[in-house]
């Protein structure tokens, strides 16, 4: 019974989270990379780098893995433009482009070689108590699987719907909601219990 | 509802990166392109493949120049004095007279 209401709030919640469809306002500048022009390359950079490198981060742990996915993306957005060409929701694409990315880097990489210790967010005021805060979620976040950490940043700080996160990650639309809620919780947990 | 991530950003691309994606980019934009022959022979696995198939090609082209020898003789048909009546749509029972002399 208690299982039923708990799916019940799950689905409701999967329901009426609202179609947060982002208004792609890429559209201009994507025809221009589609048709081929360089110079439309910058542009796209400054539209995407950050949700990219922020995604990558979040997913792979490492500002160095992260910078390599960015460029990857945008070699790969270079050497093959019409990709584009078409493309309903490009801030979408070029994030599952950069998803794909971020998990064959991590696939490659050494396991003996550790993830630096960056962090993963920032305080959005100046002052030091905040940024003591930043240093202790980020270490929080490092101890959440990569899957969950990527759905956290993707649902909560990119304003991607669960339906698009899932595209994104190319799960279920109900795993993508797991991945941030059970990410979520134990964020929670850690962070309640360290306080 | 406060969650455990309100009052946070996510952290920002170096600045330096912007420069280096970009000349990579464009640097990967104005190389040549590679013909698919090149793509195919890149492959390890495909090089495999193609050798195997050209090995396969070779040794069938082998075989069929080999020379096959003579034909096997085929012994002549058993000739004896017998003479079998042409299908007449009678029974063996009543050609029997018919077949009578040549048994």
């Amino acid at each position: 019974m208690a299982d039923a209401r708990v799916l019940d709030v799950w689905i409701l919640a999967l329901a009426t989270e609202g179609e947060r469809v982002r208004a792609d306002d890429l559209g201009p500048i994507v025809e221009r990379v589609a048709c081929g022009e360089p110079d439309a390359l910058g542009p796209l950079y400054d539209a995407l780098a950050p949700e990219i490198f922020a995604a990558a981060l979040w997913r792979t742990g490492s500002r160095a893995d992260a910078a390599d996915v960015v460029q990857d993306v945008f070699v790969k957005i270079a050497t093959a433009p019409a990709l584009l060409k078409g493309v309903r929701h490009p801030r979408r694409y070029v994030l599952t482009i950069a998803h794909r990315a971020a998990i064959d880097r991590k696939r490659g990489a050494r396991p003996d070689v550790s993830i630096d210790q960056a962090l993963l967010l920032h305080a959005s005021g100046g002052d030091a108590g905040r940024a003591v805060d930043a240093a202790r979620a980020t270490a929080a976040l490092r101890e959440l699987p990569a899957a969950q950490r990527e759905a956290i940043y993707l649902h909560h700080f990119a304003g991607y719907s669960f339906r698009d996160v899932a595209r994104i990650t190319r799960v279920p639309t109900f795993t993508a909601a797991s991945r941030y809620r059970l990410g979520i919780a134990r964020l929670r947990a850690i962070l309640g219990g360290s306080r | 509802m406060s969650g455990p991530l309100d009052g946070f950003r996510p952290a920002s691309p170096p600045p330096e990166l912007r420069n280096r994606v970009l000349a990579a980019a464009r640097e990967a934009a104005e190389a040549p392109v590679p013909g698919l022959l090149e793509l195919l022979l890149a492959d390890r696995a495909l090089r495999i493949c193609f050798g195997a198939v050209g090995l396969l090609l070779i040794a069938q082209l082998l075989v069929d120049r080999a020379p096959h020898g003579a034909a096997p003789a085929i012994a002549p048909a058993a000739q004896d004095e017998a003479v079998i009546p042409s299908e007449t749509g009678f029974t063996a029972a009543e050609q029997i007279d018919e077949l009578e002399p040549a048994l």
